[in-house]
């Protein structure tokens, strides 16, 4: 999330909201896939994804004024309001937790990612690590999302949940042990 | 004094994931590794996870959001800014109001007038009569421009039309994407001076 990338979404909202389409495009270019790749992080489902990013911006064309440039960056923004999407369909729906067992064949985000060229080993590596990162509660789920896999900076993690730092840090810290212990365990289930 | 397996499996993460560390505290970090099997084995594991959290990340930049996503979108925010530009307008009469009809409803293929009722009550009451000679659901309706008071309002008459399924998105309601391509049914209430004054949507009753 860089300064100058930062700015120029902001500019571009800023004519977004004054009616240019050019510029609603040129932003929703730039940032609706990050956006769809968290939800599903998040979610595990395309549908949900999908109806998340749905949201996100359909809530910049309803109220072209929600982003405020004192409060953080445009990602971080965009993010948040993904992220606050998520919970309230993890809340309502309770999808999440609703794993398919091991060997049974994924309808969610394992089978939905394509993985050209990848060996068969990686993509059930990749798989059962993704099934691990659906298992974890929410607040370990979002920080593996943002900093492992959007590889952003703890600082800029901790601007889009809103929280401290050392939060982040301590929350990832968790989070990766849980996973490890979560891999151990499937593995351990396997033999 | 030499690292304790407690204080290293505090760091164990952050060596991990390669986080920047204090060089003292990360050499001392390693010493430990070497010297304790348990805690070499939890090094090692954290950076196998590491490696495998990267081919996640990577394998996701394939992901990709349902191409007709932006044309959804795009189509709300154009039928969103028509319905701005009515709300500013909304002192020009018959052709401003008819443009924002056209707009949203460009696939109108079919107007059928409907009369207000006899007894001289308001549109919107005459269209609540007649609620169930019609097998239909409706919304509620929607201004098209933003300073009407709609029950009290005295309108003329309702006209149905077809507008586009995405319509719905710009006023902010939920759209069955299956039926994306399938046009909508919409009653638009015009006022005494024949301009567009609210609209309102409707389902096909289950």
């Amino acid at each position: 999330m860089s300064r100058a990338r930062d700015q120029e979404d902001a500019d571009l909202l800023r004519l977004a909201a004054a009616g240019d389409e050019e510029a609603f495009s040129a932003f929703f270019r730039r940032r609706y896939q990050s956006v769809y790749r968290f939800a599903l992080h998040m979610s595990g489902s395309p549908a949900t994804a999908e109806e998340v990013t749905q949201e996100v911006f359909m809530a910049l064309i309803r109220e072209p004024a929600g982003y405020d440039s004192e409060r953080g960056s445009v990602a971080a923004f965009l993010y948040g309001v993904a992220r606050n999407h998520v919970l309230r369909v993890q809340k309502t729906e309770r999808r999440f937790t609703k794993l398919p067992d091991s060997g049974q064949e994924d309808a969610g985000l394992a089978s939905e990612i394509p993985d050209p060229g990848a060996e068969l080993l990686r993509a059930d590596e990749v798989t059962r690590v993704r099934r691990a990162i659906l298992a974890l509660p929410p607040p370990f789920r979002e920080v593996v999302a943002l900093c492992e896999l959007e590889e952003m900076s703890y600082l800029e993690a901790a601007e889009v949940l809103g929280c401290p730092v050392g939060t982040v840090r301590s929350r990832l810290h968790r989070a990766r042990r849980l996973l490890r212990e979560e891999l151990r365990r499937v593995a351990g289930g396997c033999q | 004094m030499p690292m304790r397996c407690e204080e290293f499996l505090s760091l164990v993460e952050a060596l991990g994931r390669g986080d920047l560390l204090a060089e003292g505290e990360r050499r001392e970090a390693l010493r430990h590794a070497e010297a304790c099997l348990a805690c070499r084995s939890e090094l090692e594991e954290s950076l196998a996870l590491t490696g495998m959290l990267r081919s996640v990340a990577r394998n996701s930049q394939a992901v990709e959001a349902p191409p007709d996503l932006e044309a959804r979108l795009m189509s709300a925010f154009r039928l969103r800014q028509a319905a701005r530009a009515s709300f500013w307008q909304r002192h020009r009469a018959w052709m401003s109001a008819a443009a924002s009809v056209l707009v949203l409803g460009f696939a109108l293929v079919r107007v059928t007038p409907r009369p207000a009722a006899e007894d001289g009550r308001p549109a919107m009451a005459a269209a609540k009569m007649n609620w169930d000679e019609v097998d239909e659901i409706a919304s509620d309706f929607f201004p098209l421009q933003g300073d009407v008071d709609l029950p009290d309002y005295e309108g003329r008459g309702l006209v149905r039309v077809l507008v586009p399924r995405t319509t719905l998105l710009a006023f902010g309601l939920p759209m069955n994407h299956e039926r994306a391509f399938e046009p909508l049914q919409a009653e638009v209430l015009i006022g005494e001076d024949g301009a567009a004054k609210a609209i309102r949507f409707l389902n096909e009753r289950p």
